[in-house]
């Protein structure tokens, strides 16, 4: 393959540099600021599809199952998120539980859905140009998804409730821990930039 | 390195560059037809549109969230009928009475001390392009980058009170209620995590070219 080289601006500095192709464990940094320009390897639309199904699935079990229980004077407690989203909403702190429900359950659920519905049609041989207002969606959901974040916060009530009870992890706490690595693998993976470089060459 | 080529922006070049797909458009190509990326249809701009005037705004809202949300009372632990209000350094104090002192450091961490850290670094970088400062781009760049990545992680109290909202208020020795505080707690992570969004670090290393046009390599 002759070294096709690519002109780029640094998004993090503007500085103008050309990209040759990279290996799949390299990463090219930017001469001024070092900022990543662009990570090797192809972007592998099957492997973003089975993320995105997986993560549907496990957004299920997050949602419909426990996230912990609680066991207090022989009685027993579970909670799911939902029922997290709704003892806010009742505790009149309604904008603190759309903030929740927002990032930890629609957001991620939206983002799985549009990326099998990119993902799909694309592997079917479509155009990445028809594609590219639900590419550029997907990229900017994925700051606001938060369930690494969510997982964390539900450890730390883990614990403090550890102290005045018994406390068990439900289904939803593997749930959240399967998802978080598989958000970090989407994230990484379903790079609208690596596509379009792709379609160029 | 930079001896015999000095640098050059695509900017000064007289190029675009497509944040989305990293496309590179002549400027000129674009005058007549609006901002659209001729590649993927993004929005393009020289610099994120009024990115100053708009960080400026979001942190400082988030500095002014940032006090009610740690004054007043994120939960409120009621137990036989006597309320309890915790606050989130509170709260940071019983898990260290506690005994469970990485848990209290790492709420510590990232409701009190990253939220802060957070508005710090944006206003220092938004004054640092004011006045135009050589010094220290590329660390001032990666600042930048690090305090994006650890904004979100500011949400776990906001996350753990929705849990034990649910969980204890079903009990009946006690019940536990969000206060006031964790909405304003929201707002400073959502108001600092657009701020981010806003922000050009392009911008820093415009402000220092301005100043001294022959060496943009500080």
């Amino acid at each position: 393959m002759a070294p096709d080289l690519t002109a780029v601006a640094c998004p993090s500095c503007d500085l103008l540099q050309t990209l040759t192709p990279l290996a799949r464990t390299e990463r090219a940094l930017c001469a001024r600021c070092g900022h990543c320009l662009l990570v090797g390897g192809e972007v592998d639309l099957q492997f973003n599809l089975a993320l995105a199904v997986a993560a549907l699935i496990l957004i299920v079990i997050a949602n419909g199952f426990p996230i912990m229980s609680l066991q207090l004077e022989g009685q027993a407690r579970a909670t799911t998120v939902i029922e997290g989203v709704q003892a806010l909403w009742r505790g009149d702190r309604a904008e603190t539980a759309i903030l929740v429900a927002a990032v930890t359950i629609v957001i991620p659920l939206i983002r799985s859905l549009a990326v099998i519905g990119i993902t799909l049609p694309l592997l079917n041989g479509d155009p990445l140009r028809r594609h590219a207002r639900g590419l550029r969606f997907v990229a900017d959901l994925t700051p606001w998804g938060m369930t690494e974040v969510y997982l964390l916060g539900a450890l730390v009530a883990f614990v403090k409730l550890g102290d005045m009870a018994r406390v068990e992890a439900g289904p939803a706490m593997f749930a959240f821990a399967a998802l978080s690595i598989l958000s970090a693998y989407s994230t990484r993976h379903l790079d609208g930039q690596r596509l379009w470089l792709q379609e160029q060459r | 390195m930079h001896a015999t080529r000095p640098p050059v922006s695509a900017a000064a070049a007289g190029f675009i560059a497509c944040l989305h797909c990293s496309a590179l458009i002549p400027t000129s190509a674009l005058a007549p037809h609006g901002t659209r990326c001729p590649r993927c249809a993004a929005r393009v701009h020289v610099r994120l549109p009024h990115s100053l005037q708009r960080t400026w705004a979001l942190v400082l809202c988030a500095a002014l969230c940032y006090v009610p949300a740690n004054l007043l009372p994120i939960l409120s632990v009621t137990r036989f009928g006597s309320g309890d209000p915790d606050t989130i350094f509170s709260g940071v104090v019983h898990l260290f009475a506690a005994g469970q002192w990485p848990i209290a450091v790492l709420v510590f961490v990232a409701s009190v001390f990253v939220p802060l850290l957070k508005i710090v670094v944006i206003i220092g970088l938004l004054i640092s392009i004011e006045t135009g400062s050589r010094a220290w781009l590329r660390e001032r760049t990666a600042l930048f980058h690090f305090i994006d990545f650890l904004g979100r992680w500011s949400m776990i109290d906001i996350f753990m009170i929705s849990i034990l909202v649910a969980i204890v208020q079903l009990g009946s020795i006690a019940t536990i209620e969000a206060g006031l505080g964790a909405a304003y707690f929201g707002a400073v992570v959502i108001c600092t995590m657009f701020a981010a969004i806003t922000f050009d670090p392009r911008l820093l290393w415009d402000a220092a070219d301005a100043r001294d046009p022959a060496n943009g390599c500080a």
